[in-house]
């Protein structure tokens, strides 16, 4: 096979069909995966910002404790007319369980505000209570913010006495805190009391002498310090959200500088390509924190499907097998086309060669009995030329009574031979129809056979409802004079001869019967009446060529229907056929093989 | 004018030839029937040597089809090509009952075409009829030109 061949082949198994089948199933497999795995996307972003908020929320919530933790501070000056002793403070920090409940910060303290007047009475006043109480370091404000108090005091001892006025960050959110009367926190800050030098802050929460004033000017006249607490944001992070049970990290910065991070690469969570980050800003009492969150690896681990995966093998999988199921069939529909193809191929030599076989065989019994006619038509004629010839010497007494016999049974085994060779070639002939359609009048037929037989007409009568038949007239008729005619010609006179035809109308076709009242024919010669050159008479008798009802049979047949023959012995016989009323009504197949049979 | 009539048998049968001539003479037919072979033999017996008609007394030809060297319808295409005798009427007489020999013959004009019966009888009417016909007809002068 050439490659032209090859592809020819394949495009006649692989149809447009099959190219669309397949076509399809793989954008459905490609559908369900793209959109499974955006299901999932959608899903794990979705956890991934639950998981931010909650950290953001988390952070709120915590400073919003510690913001109470002061505001608390606050009332109990307040509570304590504006003022407190060391020894008052101590104890109010002391209810607060600092270490316990607020593990964030360091401890919370008091600051005042302190005018360069005001700074002797305010020294005066610390050192009775602290001797030794020095405010540092110097600077060049005119204001002093010192620390006053702080608890617990131990690790904090560092801030005792620190004037917060001298550096900008502490300076400015205290300011802040005082004028706006609000909770307010500082920029990032190194804490002196914290030795690790880690990045903190502090929270202040003001209090003013009597009620908080409504006015900025009155707030900043009337402000007589704050309740603070330094925090180390490590410190805060690691009380606020437990590390190991988050799956995402965050580092925050505080306009631009980095206060707490927890992408470091020797966390052996850390992601270095995470599946999603982010930046949320949080606005937090003054201050904007960036928080950069980015998933860890446990928040992979977790959120890593393999859904869309398996759908789109499964999907492919199932597509391969579409596909060689497609070519398998295709395959074998070829096979099957083919072997069809050479069965059709054959059948239809061999139906040729049966046809050209038939048709020479029914030329051959015509060529043949036509040959044959001449030469018994030469003896026919020859003997009756004896016969005349011998005239005188046959009627002459001395004549030998043998010699006219003999003449005689010449002529008679002639006429008996030319009765054969019509029978043969009209036995031959039975597929060839006859081509005029004109319809067969039966009362017509029937006076026509009454004729033609030379019989009376109440002999041969016509009864059913059947006025002409259409259908192959010329077989028709010939059937009737077949059988009308063996009625008559083996009848046995023990009756007056009757002979009826009838011809009734069963829907599709005609039932037509002969029945006679002859001498019958006995059960067991039924079949075989119907084959070629049985007759049930000697031989001897004339006329019986043992060919008629043969082409009877085979005639109706051909047709595509039966005959049937009801007689016993001395009852007379009743054949029974049926008749197509037109060339469509022949049975199925009837007629595939006319004139092979 | 029936008693000059002559009928030109062609027929290469023997034996047929000779039971036709005798049917002929049963019938009362006083005509000369000549016996021609073949449908050659025929046409020599209608044209002399020098090219010219033979015949000069009205004649009918009885032909068969199927006859050796030539049969019934080359002689009747000969026949129709000599303006002479391409009038002459001829009945085919043969045991052919082929449509298409029928129609070929036909077509070339013949009077009528008749399948040899099967009995002697059977021939005597048909020659009898055939008698009755070119009795009643004015029988067809072959050179009246």
């Amino acid at each position: 096979m050439s490659k032209n061949q090859h592809i020819r082949a394949f495009g006649s198994r692989i149809s447009l069909l099959h190219i669309v089948v397949v076509s399809l199933s793989l954008m459905l497999t490609i559908g369900v995966w793209q959109y499974s795995k955006n299901q999932v996307q959608t899903r794990t972003e979705m956890r991934f910002n639950a998981a931010t908020e909650r950290a953001v929320g988390l952070i709120r919530d915590r400073m919003k404790k510690y913001e109470d933790a002061l505001w608390s501070g606050v009332a109990t000056i307040e509570s304590h007319g504006g003022d407190m002793s060391y020894e008052e403070w101590q104890i109010f920090a002391e209810t607060l369980e600092i270490e316990e409940k607020y593990p964030g910060i360091n401890g919370i303290g008091i600051v005042h505000f302190v005018t360069q007047q005001s700074l002797d009475d305010y020294l005066t006043e610390r050192r009775a209570e602290r001797p030794g109480f020095a405010v540092y370091p110097a600077h060049e404000q005119d204001i002093f913010i010192p620390i006053s108090f702080i608890e617990p005091e131990d690790i904090n001892a560092a801030a005792v006495g620190l004037d917060l006025a001298h550096e900008v960050n502490r300076r400015t959110a205290a300011l802040a805190s005082r004028d706006t009367g609000s909770a307010q926190i500082t920029g990032p800050i190194v804490l002196v009391q914290d030795v690790g030098h880690t990045a903190g802050f502090l929270f202040y929460a003001p209090y003013y002498r009597g009620a908080p004033p409504t006015r900025v000017e009155d707030r900043q006249t009337e402000a007589l310090g704050m309740v603070y607490a330094p925090f180390v944001v490590r410190k805060l992070m690691e009380g606020l959200l437990a590390k190991d049970l988050r799956d995402i990290r965050f580092s925050i910065s505080d306009n631009g500088e980095d206060i707490y991070g927890e992408h470091g690469t020797d966390d052996p969570l850390n992601d270095p390509q995470p599946m999603f980050s982010d930046e949320v800003n949080i606005e937090l009492y003054g201050r904007t924190w960036t928080l950069d969150v980015r998933s860890n690896l446990a928040f992979r681990e977790v959120n890593t499907y393999t859904q869309p995966t398996l759908i789109l093998i499964g999907g492919l999988l199932i597509e391969a097998l579409i596909i060689s199921l497609l070519v398998l069939m295709s395959r074998a529909n070829h096979r099957a086309v083919a072997y069809a193809n050479t069965v059709t191929s054959e059948l239809r030599a061999k139906s040729a060669t049966l046809e050209k076989a038939n048709a020479e065989l029914e030329q051959f019994a015509y060529i043949t009995s036509h040959d044959l006619k001449t030469p018994i038509r030469g003896i026919a004629g020859l003997t009756e030329m004896v016969q005349e010839d011998l005239e005188d010497y046959l009627k002459s007494p001395g004549a030998n009574p043998e010699v006219g016999t003999n003449l005689d049974r010449i002529l008679d085994r002639v006429g008996r031979m030319n009765a054969l060779i019509k029978g043969v070639l009209e036995f031959s002939r039975i597929g060839t129809q006859s081509e005029s359609e004109v319809s067969l009048v039966l009362s017509d037929a029937i006076e026509g056979l009454t004729s033609d037989f030379g019989i009376e007409p109440g002999q041969l009568v016509l009864s059913g409802d059947v006025e002409a038949v259409q259908f192959d007239t010329f077989n028709f008729r010939r059937i009737l004079e077949n059988l009308v005619g063996n009625a008559i010609k083996y009848h046995d006179g023990a009756k007056p001869l009757r002979i009826e035809v009838s011809v009734k109308d069963c829907g599709k076709r005609y039932r037509a019967c002969v029945t006679d009242n002859g001498p019958g024919i006995e059960p067991r010669f039924h079949d075989k009446v119907f084959s070629v050159f049985q007759t049930l008479r000697d031989a001897g008798a004339p006329e019986s060529t043992g060919i008629g009802l043969a082409i009877v049979k085979k005639t109706i047949e051909h047709h595509g229907g039966t005959i049937t023959l009801a007689s016993n012995a001395g009852k007379g016989a009743v054949f029974s056929f049926d008749w197509p009323k037109a060339a469509a009504d022949m049975r199925d197949g009837a007629g595939e093989f006319r004139g092979v049979a | 004018m029936t008693n000059h009539l002559n009928i030109l048998l062609v027929e290469d049968n023997e034996v047929e030839a000779q039971i036709l001539k005798r049917s002929l003479r049963k019938i009362d037919v006083s005509s000369t029937v000549i016996h021609a072979r073949d449908g050659l033999e025929a046409l020599e017996i209608l044209i002399d040597e020098t090219g010219g008609i033979a015949v000069t007394d009205p004649f009918v030809i009885l032909l068969d089809i199927n006859m050796p060297r030539m049969n019934g319808h080359e002689f009747l295409a000969a026949l129709r090509e000599r303006e002479e005798i391409s009038n002459a009427r001829v009945f085919a007489l043969t045991t052919s009952n082929n449509p298409l020999d029928i129609s070929r013959a036909y077509e070339k004009n013949i009077s009528g075409y008749i399948v040899k019966p099967d009995t002697p009888s059977g021939l005597l009417d048909v020659l009898s009829a055939l008698k009755q016909f070119w009795e009643v007809c004015e029988p067809p002068c072959a050179i009246s030109a």
